[in-house]
């Protein structure tokens, strides 16, 4: 992995902002973050990944999306090949609001590809979310998982620098949600989550956990509003 | 020359793609290039069990091109998804890609390669060489061909039709056209995918961004 140190251009930007932040009186500097916002969210898209160990629905959701949050009961994704699949900006409802999001890749979720298709993604996103997909079967191969990506934030600092908020998603309900709730799930995942925790609180983004079903669409809408929400430059209040 | 081959494996404690012959001897860079690219682009290949996608593309700063021979297999993972695809990819010199190509194409019945030629009309020809000139204007100078897919032995006529436009001494004489080693003879998605590219009509309609040249009818 690089060494992340940032640019001359980054460490410019970065004096520019600082000094103006401090220059300019707030009610302007709110405008420049409502312009920033409606660029982002408007016209330019949102930039989030989606990862996650294999099978654990990173393609259904991002099919979720684009297809506006319709329902998903039909859809049969194939396992992601190598490489990935590019996924162009698109347009989705999100709660009551219209955004366009920019997940850049569809990636697999096997572990060769986390050294290669997932550093990738994330150098080249540099997102301001990261949503990571779980299920409840495999805790060993999601600690692995969730444990490399941790590790990724943390090794790739300029990739990092926009990281706003990391959701991770408990997937399928509909399968252990009569048996478990989502505590006895997190249960197994007690070193990961304060790990997150911990990160989350030295590196600045905000983290959630979530438990949903993308087939019967319990608890997704609600979690994406939440996640894109708090990835916008300027958030409302919800 | 060396043989890779990527597979779905679903014994291990790692299931999933990965390559399954010795990587030894290949670059980190190669290896990723030809990690990203050997399996043709798009969703929905569970509804093309049987096919072939042949596919070339650079390595190395172009002196060493990959040739992925890709079919969708009929296998399922544990919870019964389909369109799982094999690869298996051959490093050759780039000065010899034209050759291979040929090679492939010579090996396609004779039948095959004449009702080729004949999707090959002289109007066809027109538009893949003026899509082929690179102009300022247009960034993407990526040629896709479509043409309805009903299956995989229906299908090397497209093959044969890519292969003869890829190593067609007309494309390579253009100055900053194409370059004949990037060819996808079946791809489902256009984006991300090489320079010549064919997808079965059905999919073609809903492309926005490039014009495709329909060799149908």
């Amino acid at each position: 992995m690089t060494d992340g140190q940032p640019t001359l251009g980054d460490r410019i930007i970065s004096i520019i902002v600082g000094t103006l932040n401090n220059l300019i009186p707030s009610s302007i500097s709110s405008s420049a973050n409502a312009l920033v916002d409606f660029a982002y969210v408007r016209v330019l898209g949102l930039p989030f990944i989606v990862l996650g160990y294999r099978q654990s629905g990173k393609t259904t959701l991002l099919e979720w999306l684009r297809r506006d949050t319709a329902y998903l009961a039909d859809f049969d994704p194939e396992p992601t090949a190598a490489g990935g699949a590019p996924v162009p900006v698109f347009g989705s409802n999100i709660g009551s609001q219209h955004m366009r999001l920019k997940p850049g890749r569809d990636v697999g979720g096997e572990y060769a590809m986390w050294e290669t298709d997932w550093l990738d993604l994330f150098r080249h996103a540099r997102p301001r979310g990261i949503v990571f997909m779980m299920d409840h079967t495999n805790p060993p191969q999601h600690k692995d998982a969730l444990n490399f990506v941790l590790q990724m934030i943390d090794e790739e600092p300029a990739a990092a620098k926009n990281l706003k908020m990391f959701l991770l998603v408990i997937n399928k309900a509909d399968l252990w949600g009569s048996e478990k709730t989502l505590g006895d799930l997190l249960d197994e995942y007690r070193n990961e989550t304060r790990r997150l925790k911990s990160q989350s609180e030295r590196l600045g983004y905000a983290y959630m956990i979530a438990g949903t079903s993308l087939v019967t669409g319990a608890g997704v809408s609600e979690a994406m509003t939440r996640f894109f929400n708090a990835i916008r430059p300027k958030p409302k209040k919800l | 020359m060396q043989t890779l081959t990527i597979e779905y494996v679903l014994d291990g404690s790692r299931p999933g793609y990965q390559f399954t012959t010795p990587t030894n001897g290949i670059g980190e860079a190669a290896l990723k290039t030809i990690w990203r690219h050997a399996m043709p682009r798009g969703q929905g290949w569970g509804q093309f069990v049987g096919a072939r996608s042949l596919k070339c593309f650079p390595l190395d700063g172009e002196r060493q091109v990959a040739f992925s021979e890709v079919t969708v297999t009929d296998q399922t993972d544990e919870s019964g998804r389909r369109g799982i695809r094999r690869a298996e990819i051959m490093l050759l010199d780039a000065e010899t890609c034209p050759d291979a190509l040929t090679l492939r194409l010579v090996m396609l019945p004779e039948t095959v390669r004449d009702a080729a030629n004949r999707l090959l009309t002289f109007w066809r020809w027109k538009r893949i060489l003026d899509r082929a000139v690179p102009k300022m204007r247009r960034k993407n100078g990526q040629i896709v061909l479509a043409y309805p897919y009903t299956d995989p032995e229906a299908w090397r006529v497209v093959e044969a039709a890519m292969l003869t436009i890829a190593t067609s001494r007309r494309l390579r004489a253009l100055k900053g056209g194409p370059c004949a080693c990037s060819l996808t003879t079946l791809a489902l998605d256009h984006r991300d995918e090489s320079a010549l590219t064919a997808i079965p009509l059905a999919l073609a309609r809903s492309i926005k961004d490039v014009h495709v040249i329909d060799l149908s009818g």
